[in-house]
């Protein structure tokens, strides 16, 4: 390595800890944590000549959140290959073969029902209000569907009265935020 | 009554079911145009609901980083090391201010015959009768800026090579402009930059496009206004080059 990149390269490494703690903070494993970080600092290498001089510690947020964002994807792509795959081989199997055992009839009905509820939302209520029940705060929620914070808190509003009018009853703690 | 809580638990169960029915997550170029504001709001809605079912992508994009312990433990100090390792296996990365170096004398004898190679290669494609590519100009509109199907790529060809006249009316001028053709699947990387852009007279800023040896698939020209060292990413066309 050429003694400009290298030492460019360095300015980076400095981060490593921070990068991996985001990591260690998103719930990956142990393992997928050390990977992970290995993998932000080695496409940060690989692409050091598209580097223009922005903040170190920009850049390298923006590539680690690319890298955890691409790992999870390729989370969900195995899981949905591994589900089509097990419908597949359990198509002949009668269905109280495959229930879950930790979970009622009842309460796999009623959790079915609180999701039918959510969906029959409007379109523009029912993204918030999903990351609303996932615990994510108005500021989270706007950053992450790129809407303005009281864009957030007015489709809630209008959400939280739908469901109320759907339940015909109180909702209980549903103004707050998380 | 129905608390927040009881809605949470349900919301708590795996969501694979509704996930292997929306599809899969939003890529990341379809989230950073969310985020730019550049699509239309009937697509702006349809992913948001997509996103809306993959939470663990909505945590990794707003998650802030944590502060802490910049101080390394042994393991980490060791993948560390195996890091600088693996680095020193890559292609050689040019140095952003590179120095400048005197050849080898066994690398000029290196590059003297590339050079004859090349030359005897091209007398050689000059004298075999061979497919003449078409050449064609398109004037391309930036995403969130076309009209109908604003999400569509533009549709190229491997078959020709292009001169590409992307238009876009900046907020201010710039001294000049910078063009990168980014490969934009799982893993973007740059292809090509074009430095020293001006703006035309009308609006666009002309750049060739070589199709040639470019594989199908999905690409980005960004358009970048640049000032000193400093660029502000303007535009995005995104473009899909098949093979037919």
């Amino acid at each position: 390595m050429n003694g400009d990149a290298d030492e460019q390269f360095e300015r980076f490494v400095r981060y490593y800890k921070r990068v991996l703690t985001l990591f260690h903070a998103l719930g990956f494993s142990r393992e997928d944590a050390r990977d992970l970080t290995q993998d932000t600092f080695l496409r940060v290498y690989q692409h050091m000549k598209e580097y223009r001089g922005d903040a170190i510690w920009g850049y390298l947020q923006i590539t680690a959140k690319r890298v955890a964002m691409n790992h999870i994807r390729d989370i969900h792509t195995i899981k949905r290959t591994a589900i089509m795959e097990s419908e597949e081989k359990l198509k002949d199997v009668s269905d109280t073969r495959i229930q879950p055992a930790d979970k009622t009839a009842e309460a796999r009905q009623a959790s079915d029902w609180l999701h039918r509820a959510v969906d029959r939302l409007d379109l523009n209520q029912r993204a918030c209000m999903r990351l609303y029940l996932k615990d994510f705060s108005y500021v989270e929620i706007a950053q992450g569907l790129g809407l303005t914070e009281s864009a957030v808190k007015s489709r809630l509003n209008l959400a939280r009265k739908r469901l109320q009018e759907m339940v015909g009853d109180d909702l209980e703690d549903f103004g707050d935020e998380p | 009554m129905i608390s927040k809580s009881v809605w949470q638990n349900a919301y708590r169960d795996p969501l694979e079911k509704e996930q292997m029915r929306v599809g899969p997550p939003p890529t990341d170029e379809q989230i950073e145009a969310l985020q730019r504001g550049d699509l239309p709001d009937d697509e702006a809605e349809r992913v948001r609901e997509v996103l809306s079912y993959y939470p663990d992508l909505v945590r990794a994009m707003t998650m802030p980083f944590p502060d802490g312990d910049e101080v390394l433990t042994q393991e980490e100090l060791a993948d560390l090391a195996a890091l600088r390792e693996k680095v020193q296996t890559l292609p050689k990365q040019p140095a952003v201010f590179p120095e400048r170096r005197q050849p080898s004398r066994v690398l000029a004898i290196a590059a003297s015959i590339v050079v004859m190679v090349a030359i005897a290669g091209f007398v050689v494609w000059l004298a075999t009768p061979g497919e003449t590519r078409s050449k064609a100009t398109r004037v391309l509109i930036a995403d969130g800026h076309r009209a109908a199907g604003a999400q569509t790529p533009i549709q190229l060809s491997t078959r020709a090579d292009y001169l590409l006249k992307p238009v876009f009316r900046p907020e201010r001028s710039y001294s000049e402009y910078r063009l990168d053709l980014l490969q934009a699947d799982a893993t973007p990387r740059v292809i090509w930059s074009r430095n020293h852009i001006r703006r035309q007279p009308d609006g666009s800023y002309p750049v060739e496009l070589s199709t040639a040896h470019l594989a199908p698939g999905l690409y980005e020209l960004v358009l970048y206004g640049v000032d000193g060292d400093s660029a502000d990413r303007m535009a995005v066309y995104t473009i899909r080059i098949s093979a037919s």
